[in-house]
């Protein structure tokens, strides 16, 4: 293990290392709290490794919906990650197959953004740095999601409302892409036909508001 | 069970969401109607996370929705001021959790 490498990827890394592990951390009290084992939440954590949808799942399993819904909502939210991949395709192409699917597989939010601004580098071609950067990001979500997990399940306080920390994150990254984007239309389309769908749909409003909203951009599109 | 179905579900949308771009698009080219729904789309689809997550208070009118309304206010107004996800949360969820307890 070269020090100097692991010195260098966990100072990169310290921007997302108390993110991480307080999210991470609420993460698995949401799901202690929820009575899911440790377990469970580690494996959330190991086999998802994406905030909003680990959160928002958490939400899905305790109303019931139903796997369609399940499926859709994660396959938009995810939409994101396609564009992730693109900005690195030559980059993960001179590596490894093992260093590459790795680096592949934990290219999260976080993760992506690190590597972007390591793109200028002089240690950038260095296979190793860069997985040991995504590594070091995943074991601090896995940590934190591990330490909530434990801690709710042990001492079990009282944590009626926590569930509300789900909405604060969304709330916060809605907010984060209004007030960095000059084309607020989306925004307000997504708010106005998703208010309107529950109100008509009540609690099986996700589904049609997603099908007017893709129907309502498609038409735009062509426009 | 249920737990680990959604968990199946949500492992491989998201583990195919990541390696795509290298096994479809492989030349770098994606087509354009996928382009403008993946970069246009997010910012409608957490307008309606946030409707979702917000849904009991919009439905019916009860204290803890009066409460949950105004924790998603203090989350807002901590969040333009300060651009800290983690302050935002921390304080919007205390805030509702110590309300919800009073009154």
């Amino acid at each position: 293990m070269n020090y100097g490498r692991f010195k260098k990827a966990f100072i990169i890394t310290i921007p997302v290392l108390l993110g991480y592990i307080f999210l991470g951390i609420a993460f698995g009290i949401l799901m202690a709290d929820a009575n899911y084992s440790v377990l469970q939440a580690f494996l959330s954590s190991i086999c998802i490794y994406t905030g909003a949808l680990q959160f928002l799942s958490v939400s899905l399993l305790s109303t019931n919906a139903s796997l369609v819904t399940t499926f859709l909502v994660a396959v938009l939210l995810n939409s994101r990650h396609l564009f992730y991949g693109l900005s690195f395709i030559e980059r993960f192409r001179a590596m490894a197959l093992k260093h590459r699917f790795y680096l592949i597989y934990s290219l999260s939010d976080e993760t992506y953004a690190l590597l972007c601004s390591l793109k200028q580098d002089k240690d950038y071609h260095d296979d190793r740095l860069l997985v040991l950067v995504s590594f070091l990001d995943q074991s601090y979500w896995v940590i934190g999601t591990i330490i909530g997990a434990v801690f709710k399940s042990i001492f079990d306080f009282n944590t009626t409302g926590i569930d509300f920390a789900m909405s604060a994150l969304f709330i916060c990254i809605c907010l984060d892409q209004y007030l960095n984007s000059d084309q607020h239309q989306f925004t307000y389309l997504g708010f106005i036909v998703s208010i309107i769908c529950l109100l008509v749909f009540r609690s099986n409003f996700i589904l049609p508001s997603i099908i007017i909203i893709v129907m309502f951009m498609l038409f735009k599109k062509e426009h | 069970m249920r737990f680990y179905i959604v968990l199946l579900i949500c492992s491989i949308v998201t583990f195919s969401s990541r390696f795509a771009p290298f096994l479809i698009f492989k030349d770098g080219k994606v087509n354009e109607t996928i382009r403008y729904l993946g970069d246009k789309l997010p910012y409608a689809l957490m307008a309606l996370l946030v409707v979702y997550s917000l849904r009991d208070s919009l439905l019916d009118i009860s204290i803890s929705g009066i409460w949950q309304l105004a924790a998603a206010l203090i989350c807002v107004i901590t969040y333009v001021y300060k651009r800290n996800v983690l302050i935002s949360m921390f304080l919007s969820t205390a805030f509702y959790m110590l309300m919800i307890r009073l009154f």
